[in-house]
């Protein structure tokens, strides 16, 4: 009873929030094209590699780096991964109800993402075709391979937040079971159980559900990726208690600044002005100004650590970041890629006079370019320059590994839409 | 033990192997079986939150934890079926 | 600080000419005396390597007993590359690993290493080079896989396509590895190759004892398993015209790398990575030329 009177009440305010599914526009036409031409040509790359080896990219070792932009492209996913849940989190558990717009967005983007973070990992290895073999050799390796434990974590956590997201959309679902014939079937198996009324339940658990997945959030950014990197003594630069507080400030960050950017497009695009207010961009263009801040501070610690009295290996390192052949780009990303926006943001937040959604929209679009960035500067030069006196190598992707990224990012585009046109990204019931 | 001992004798300088060979087995309880203490840290916390959700409800006679559960094993099940299949369509592309 | 060099013309054909002969040197060398070849000596084998589950392709089982070990004399070494070839030939290792599974190193008597590569030669896939050894003033150091007592590419291989056997080798098994290179980037002493591209080994260069590898897997030394395992020794050991190499039990007190060790100095690299590499160095100096 309760839930057909508040349909009958907002009926309108419904068919705004439903926008995506009802309207298919010409631009969204030419998008899709556009995607689907960059997957295709990205499949084609991947063919090739496929078939003449990993060769076709431009890593290369001992002299040279033996990964490169796949995994920096993997730990980036990653790190997308963890706005959903933050955003969960914040509201569920600190009450934080004013972000419940973009709830579903962020929960969404956290799904594609791991799964770009998987494909990125596939996409890297030697031999894709004996991937099973993770799972085969699981309980013999899980006791000592770091490479195990974030296989492990990763499917953990995708699965806790698939869960989540199935079940916390499942009373908007509901609520528009009839309204949409050629989904009815799809939805009808999703709504699988169903008892009107459920909410209250699923709330009840998903308390619980998001504490568990924040954890997990910690332990997979600031964790077991981390720690692929951070255990290894044989690669300066890598080696660093600090690993796991850097990759997750990183991780949190970019995955704010995506929500923001994500939910600041679809807002736009659909015209959801009335329905995601923009306290949602001050609250979360302020708590990114301030992450972002720090993480800029966890770089200064870093590089004084390799500068200071380093080892020689940990300060050649950071000399080719600061002023070798990858001072280039880490000047640019430091300043532009995260002062700048970093400091616009906290100045908005200090001085809400001075808010503009265009300027947090833009500073978080920088931001996350910036990140991807970082993740390259922490992959690639501690790889150049090995230990013994090999001679030191160079990398940049080549044209087949940009292909795959940029492919990657379109089919991250393409399942998003494909989101949109399916489910209700908005809550349909108010809370 | 004797050799490590003439090797300590032959080297003036610093016995870095001996120490090395000292650290790496009296630690080993950590080297071994590490794995089991990092997961076991990281699901942890992770399983019993989740399980207390589940029991809670299960006490209301829900059944959402039911579902929960299935859809998480299905969902891994999925996944795990995934891989297998992602291997065998790559057997035939990659030059084996 | 990189030097520019003004080049004219004739400089340039002669450095043109120089590099051509450096590649067609690293990738055809062949040196001009003939390796002994105890292939034949290690008796009726299978005739087709099969690339296996703990067996390592050569029909072999470690015999835990033993504590394989290598010594090098850097003093004796010559930095003539005999090991780095015969290595090669012996195991199969095709054109497109370079560098090869040993590398020897030229260094100065005053520190820093010098014969590397130019860039220009390194952006063509030259990752070896030099022209003639030993130069006066320089002294060599080979490395290679040292097959660790505690080996940090072991720990982290996610489907334990690398594993410890008992003798102490450090081995690897082709079919399970995936190619994700985590143990490349854990070596501290990169001594780990990876197939970027499919192998290409004229059949009749391949030694059936070992496995001809699959594109998109990591080797490494395996100090000669199929003939260490049956009594012999390394190739790298058996062609050294120095015998700055030796090879041998270390449990055994009367084998030569264990009274090497008893009466020389020696020293490990890397020695607080904690790897407890078993591959030694000693200085002795002592060349054989006979």
């Amino acid at each position: 009873m309760d839930i057909l009177a508040r349909r009958a009440s907002s009926e309108r305010a419904t068919s705004e929030l439903l926008r995506p599914l009802l309207r298919t526009g010409r631009g969204f036409y030419f998008l899709i094209a556009a995607l689907l031409i960059l997957v295709a040509w990205f499949l084609y790359a991947w063919y090739v590699q496929l078939t003449q080896g990993l060769v076709v990219t431009n890593m290369r070792t001992p002299v040279g780096a033996a990964w490169g932009g796949y995994i920096a492209n993997f730990v980036f996913y990653v790190g997308l991964a963890h706005g959903g849940i933050a955003i969960a989190a914040a509201i569920r558990l600190l009450n934080l109800h004013k972000y419940q717009p973009v709830a579903r967005m962020g929960e969404v983007l956290t799904i594609i993402s791991l799964m770009m973070a998987g494909l990125s990992i596939m996409i890297d290895m030697g031999r894709p075709d004996r991937i099973f073999n993770i799972i085969i050799y699981w309980p013999e390796r899980v006791a000592t391979s770091s490479l195990t434990w974030d296989v492990t974590v990763i499917i953990l956590y995708f699965t806790m937040s698939a869960c989540y997201l199935w079940l916390t959309m499942r009373k908007d679902l509901a609520l528009c079971l009839n309204r949409f014939p050629k989904l009815r079937f799809l939805y009808k198996i999703l709504l699988i159980g169903y008892k009107p009324g459920e909410e209250h339940t699923i709330n009840r658990m998903t308390w619980w559900l998001s504490i568990a997945i924040i954890f997990l959030v910690v332990m997979l950014s600031g964790g077991v990726v981390a720690w692929i990197f951070g255990l290894l003594p044989s690669r300066p630069g890598w080696f660093s208690a600090l690993a796991g507080p850097y990759f997750l400030t990183a991780a949190i960050s970019s995955a704010i600044a995506a929500i923001i950017v994500v939910s600041a497009i679809l807002r736009r695009v659909f015209h959801w002005q009335e329905h995601i207010k923009t306290e949602v961009y001050s609250g979360l263009g302020t708590f990114l100004g301030i992450l972002t801040l720090f993480y800029i501070y966890l770089i200064f610690s870093e590089q004084l650590t390799m500068n200071y009295a380093a080892p020689l290996a940990e300060f050649l390192i950071s000399v080719k970041i600061l002023q070798g052949e990858f001072a280039i780009i880490f000047w640019p990303m430091l300043i532009i890629g995260f002062l700048i926006p970093a400091m616009t943001l906290i100045i908005q937040g200090v001085r809400p006079k001075w808010f503009s959604l265009t300027r947090t929209v833009t500073a978080s679009a920088f931001i996350i370019i910036a990140f991807w960035v970082k993740r390259f500067l922490i992959v690639v030069p501690s790889l150049l320059r090995p230990l013994l006196p090999f001679p030191e190598g160079s990398y940049s992707p080549s044209w087949v590994e940009w292909s795959i990224i940029a492919g990657i990012l379109a089919m991250a585009v393409l399942f998003y839409v494909a989101f949109l046109k399916l489910f209700p990204i908005l809550d349909l019931s108010e809370e | 033990m004797m050799e490590l001992l003439l090797m300590q004798l032959s080297n003036s300088v610093i016995p870095a192997g001996l120490i090395a060979h000292q650290a790496s087995t009296t630690g080993s309880l950590l080297s071994d079986k590490i794995g089991f203490i990092v997961l076991g840290v990281i699901v942890g916390p992770v399983l019993l939150l989740t399980l207390a959700s589940i029991i809670i409800e299960f006490r209301n006679k829900s059944r959402i934890p039911a579902l929960f559960l299935g859809a998480f094993f299905l969902l891994i099940g999925a996944m795990v079926a995934g891989f297998a299949a992602i291997g065998i369509l790559l057997k035939f592309v990659i030059p084996q | 600080m990189k030097q520019v060099k003004q080049i004219g013309r004739r400089e340039f054909i002669k450095y043109l000419a120089g590099t051509a002969g450096l590649l067609l040197a690293s990738k055809y060398a062949k040196p001009a005396f003939a390796f002994p070849s105890n292939r034949e000596a290690l008796g009726p084998t299978k005739s087709e390597a099969n690339v296996g589950e703990r067996n390592d392709g050569t029909g072999t089982t470690a015999d835990e007993l033993k504590k394989f070990a290598m010594v090098i004399d850097v003093g004796a070494c010559i930095g003539c590359r005999r090991c780095m070839w015969g290595c090669k030939e012996e195991n199969n290792t095709p054109d497109s690993i370079s560098p090869l599974w040993i590398e020897v190193f030229e260094l100065q008597l005053e520190g820093g290493v010098t014969g590397h590569p130019s860039p220009q030669d390194l952006k063509k896939g030259v990752t070896t080079s030099y022209t003639e050894a030993p130069k006066e003033g320089r002294w060599y150091l080979p490395v290679q896989c040292y097959h660790c007592d505690n080996p940090p590419c072991v720990k982290v291989c996610p489907v334990g396509a690398t594993y410890k056997d008992e003798d102490g080798l450090v081995l690897m098994r082709y079919d399970r590895c995936i190619g994700c290179r985590l143990c490349v980037v854990a070596c501290p002493y990169s001594a780990r190759r990876f197939n970027w591209l499919k192998p290409e080994v004229p059949p009749e260069q391949i030694n059936p004892l070992v496995p001809v590898r699959p594109v998109g897997v990591v080797e490494k030394c395996t100090f000669c398993v199929h003939r260490t395992r049956r009594g012999k020794l390394p190739r790298c050991v058996e062609v050294c015209p120095v015998r700055a190499r030796h090879f041998g039990d270390l449990n055994d007190p009367e084998s030569e790398v264990a009274k090497l060790l008893k009466e020389n100095l020696s020293f490990r690299l890397l020695e607080e990575a904690n790897t407890e590499p078993k591959l030694f160095y000693i200085t002795r100096g002592k060349k054989w030329t006979s």
